[in-house]
């Protein structure tokens, strides 16, 4: 088989937020600066954020809204990402703003912000309820004026890495329009495939959301970091996981049971449906599985927004009173409708220093690697991310790891070279190949199926080492039974199939890392809740995990936190 | 009831040019309940049919723009709409065809370089002037030099950032397969979009919708765009805005575009009613020679009425105030 081999300066994975800022500041600094994603960048799914973005602006300040994001991490977030974060959260409002995003204004004409979960002053700057698709049009439309180049619909297989150099020097990917191969060396790479939510039956993200850079990190022998983190957001559409927006319960909807009962007065006596996401999340799956549930698999609980009436919901509410109207068949108006805790967001992820560097250990980097986004882990959502702060952390550190790779770019002057293409690509080719292999014609829709539910059930929203020993095992016989399977179509063009079977193959791995950290960690933080452990102990295990498969066996260490000014308190007190 | 079950047939176009050298039908029958969107027995067909089924899919709430496809002819997203819909709407079998049959790549996935291409062409990117406006008069502002702006303004440019690309106005504009060069509804309402923002500070962006063959010239006011917008945007109003925004314009002056327009207006405030022969001598001039021969053949069928004083509409003075009204 053909492999060309290109050579850039730069090579961004993804072209969501993180990607695209990233590849600006590159393409600015005169870097030859290549974006390659498997969605054409508009259909990335930081588009799909609905609520906003968060800064201290006018009275508030950056100050406060450092100790409002390290309180709901729950103290896990290094203290200095954290400041570069809100520090920098003010500019990124004046940048979006100024390069055209219609932020919603108050009467005087300035930037209108909402108040959202767990913080101090209203500061979620927002676009009626598209703010993530109004930010990534914006950014994409800068990345045009600049002229960064965009290759969609590729398909990143395998990073290229040095482990003797410690040192990243591009990766292989497939154009899906034709299936061929291109090798692409670049002494920089940057990493910002975003989230990796499908491997729970019940989410809030795309199809596209399968953590391919995730695997790619497993792979190449690096490490992952907090991956036991997985926010689960307790308002999904009880049947596809579809978000319905925390603004539901802002503007006053209620969770009743099967009973009628407005049961969060007996979990959060005071904050009630306000209370923060993991802790709601975990009352409504607690009364499902006491048998409380609703709906004909009695799966959901009840989200009653009726008293609002008809006009406050068609003015405040107008994209939620449509999407389970035409998703779940349900009249917000006229019924309550059934949600249930649907998986939402990772704060695990590569680990980076605030440079957005990717880390080989505590003490070391990886020469010419970045990440940022989702994908990444800095680490500023620490065991739990307050809402607003996503779309905030995609553009700070997209941005950071697009100067930083520049930096070194024009400091280092280093040229990787390919030995020739064959050599670069050939363990992709040979995982490739092998799906062809296999003599049954086993499919794997089914064990894809079978890993989300297992995941779902047994190391989401609660966890116990009884469960979550199954799940490890359940995890290695699907790894096993993949194996046997064989990819039926050959079709060069746009091959769904072959694509979907390399998502699961990087959907084994990852899922295989949050169980493994989170079978480790015996106390409950943040996201990460043991029913066995059910204190958080901060003596023990204030630290991150770091997961890396070794030998095919998965080890994992722990890292300190930088905690800087805040001691740890109670959370909830 | 939300539950039950029922029957609908999906006429699927199937084309793997791997395999296949012409485009075919391949019907599947699927269990269907209420809930179902298109997208899902998609899938089903998928993992449960036919592995090599291919189509774009997702974020499954109608916010990427991936997955538009047609359902006998009426384009729509696949992920936000119910297969009862469609069954109400074209009876139990549904034809399903890629939102555009000429450029396929694999089954319902198709090339939409060109859209893209029109898409980058009208310059999509503000041109501010950086820090520009009064200070924010709050004292401990963060942001130096906020420029003032407001909801009101932003409600002039009709939601035309809330587009998701998805195509489904572009493939449905009958002008895209005779005028390929045309810009198309999406490109021209993300046109209008920047024309419209009055922080943009870039003088010519109307050469880019006032270009002939490209332009809003082109577009033949059929409103079908408006008709499948999934998120109710309405490309044709953006169009038509942008259309006398070219005429009000003191940069376009001349063309025969323009003087068809204004001769057109001339001869309704004049005459109440439309006269083909002057106006045809007014706007194309010396052009008109090339046009003579048409105008004869349409004489001879009877499609024009050869009379250069026609008699004035007898409501004309009502015709010239609601002219005046609109204005």
């Amino acid at each position: 088989m053909h492999t060309t081999v290109e050579q850039w300066d730069v090579i961004v994975l993804g072209a969501g937020l993180a990607g695209i800022s990233a590849a600006i500041e590159t393409k600015k600094r005169g870097l030859r600066t290549l974006v390659l994603s498997k969605v054409h960048p508009l259909r990335s799914h930081s588009g799909a954020a609905q609520g906003g973005i968060n800064a201290a602006l006018y009275y508030d300040t950056p100050r406060s809204h450092i100790k409002d994001t390290i309180i709901g991490s729950d103290y896990l977030a290094d203290q200095d990402a954290v400041d570069i974060l809100c520090n920098s959260a003010p500019r990124i409002i004046q940048h979006l703003d100024n390069r055209g995003a219609l932020f919603n204004r108050t009467e005087d004409g300035m930037i209108a912000q909402r108040p959202f979960g767990a913080q101090s002053y209203p500061r979620t700057c927002f676009v009626k309820d598209r703010t993530g698709l109004v930010c990534l049009n914006t950014m994409y439309e800068e990345a045009l004026f600049y002229g960064v180049e965009f290759r969609s619909e590729w398909y990143a297989l395998d990073l290229l890495y040095n482990p003797a150099e410690q040192t990243a020097y591009g990766l292989t990917a497939m154009n899906l329009v034709n299936s061929s191969i291109h090798v692409f060396i670049g002494a920089e790479v940057i990493l910002a495939g975003g989230g990796y939510g499908r491997a729970f039956s019940r989410t809030s993200n795309a199809y596209a959301n399968t953590g391919d850079t995730l695997g790619m990190i497993i792979r190449a022998g690096l490490s992952l970091q907090d991956m036991e983190f997985v926010q689960f957001h307790p308002t999904g559409l009880a049947d596809s996981g579809i978000l319905i927006s925390e603004a539901a319960r802002g503007e006053g909807g209620i969770l009743l049971n099967s009973e009628g009962e407005r049961f969060m007065q007996n979990y959060a006596p005071h904050k009630l449906e306000l209370a923060p996401r993991d802790i709601v999340s975990r009352a409504c799956e607690t009364e499902i599985r006491e048998g409380r549930g609703v709906g004909p698999r009695k799966d959901g609980i009840y989200l009653d927004v009726r008293h609002l009436g008809a006009p406050h919901i068609h003015s405040r509410l107008p994209e939620l009173y449509d999407l389970a109207l035409t998703l779940q068949g349900e009249n917000m108006i006229e019924e309550p409708i059934r949600i249930a805790p649907t998986a939402h967001y990772s704060m695990g992820g590569i680990p980076t220093d605030t440079r957005a560097q990717v880390k080989k250990d505590i003490n070391s980097l990886v020469r010419g690697l970045y990440a940022a986004g989702e994908c990444a882990c800095v680490s500023v959502h620490g065991a739990n991310r307050l809402g607003g702060n996503s779309l905030l952390e995609a553009i700070v550190y997209g941005r950071r790891a697009g100067r930083s790779a520049a930096e070194d770019a024009l400091l280092n002057k280093y040229t990787p070279s390919a030995k020739d293409g064959e050599h670069e690509a050939s363990f992709s080719l040979e995982r490739l190949q092998s799906l062809y292999l296999s003599e049954k014609s086993l499919g794997f829709f089914e064990l894809r199926d079978r890993l989300r539910n297992e995941m779902m059930r047994r190391s989401g929203i609660f966890r116990s080492a009884d469960d979550m020993s199954i799940a490890r095992e359940t995890i290695y016989h699907l790894a096993g039974e993949f194996r046997r399977c064989r990819v039926q179509d050959i079709t060069p063009f746009y091959n769904t199939e072959l694509q979907e079977a390399l998502e699961f193959e990087n959907m084994l791995l990852y899922s295989s890392a949050i169980v493994e950290s989170a079978l480790a960690r015996k106390e409950s933080r943040g996201a990460h809740y043991r029913s066995d452990f059910p204190h958080r102990d901060d003596k023990n295990w204030r630290n991150h995990s770091v997961f890396c498969f070794k030998e095919n066996k998965g080890s994992i260490h722990y890292n300190p936190v930088l905690s800087g000014s805040f001691a740890p308190e109670e959370r909830y007190g | 009831m939300a539950n039950k079950v029922e029957k609908a047939t999906l006429l699927i176009q199937r084309f793997d040019p791997y395999t296949d050298k012409t485009p075919h039908f391949t019907e599947y029958v699927l269990e269907y309940r209420r809930n179902d969107q298109l997208l899902d027995l998609f899938n089903r067909i998928k993992t449960d049919r036919d592995s090599t089924f291919s189509y774009r899919r997702s974020c499954r709430h109608g916010i990427c723009g991936s997955c538009a496809v047609k359902v006998n002819g009426k384009p729509i997203l696949a992920c936000r709409t119910p297969v009862h819909e469609l069954i109400d709407e074209f009876g139990p079998t549904l034809t399903v065809t890629p939102i555009d049959t000429e450029k396929i790549i694999h089954d319902l996935v198709i090339d939409m370089d060109e859209f893209w291409k029109k898409h980058d062409k009208i310059s999509p990117f503000l041109t501010p002037q950086q820090h520009s406006g009064p200070q924010s008069s709050l004292q401990g502002s963060s942001i130096q030099g906020e420029t003032l702006f407001f909801d009101s303004s932003s409600a002039s440019l009709g939601d035309a950032d809330y587009c998701i690309q998805c195509g489904a106005c572009y493939y449905v504009c009958p002008v895209i397969s005779v005028q390929p060069s045309f810009l198309g509804p999406a490109a021209l309402t993300k046109a209008f979009r920047f024309i419209n923002d009055p922080r943009d500070t870039q003088s010519d962006r109307l050469e880019v919708v006032f270009q002939p063959q490209e332009g809003v010239w082109e577009c033949i006011k059929c409103l079908k765009c408006t008709e499948v917008c999934p998120k109710h945007i309405d490309p044709f109003s953006k169009i038509s805005r942008l259309h006398s925004q070219v005429i009000l314009s003191s940069q376009y002056t001349s063309g025969s575009r323009i003087r068809h327009t204004k001769g057109f207006q001339l001869d309704l405030l004049l005459n109440g009613m439309l006269n083909e022969l002057p106006l045809a001598l007014f706007a194309l001039r010396i052009g008109f020679i090339k046009m003579a021969i048409r105008g004869i053949r349409m004489l001879f069928h009877g499609k024009v009425v050869l009379n250069p004083f026609k008699p004035r509409s007898k409501g004309y003075k009502q015709i010239r105030k609601l002219m005046r009204d609109s204005q």
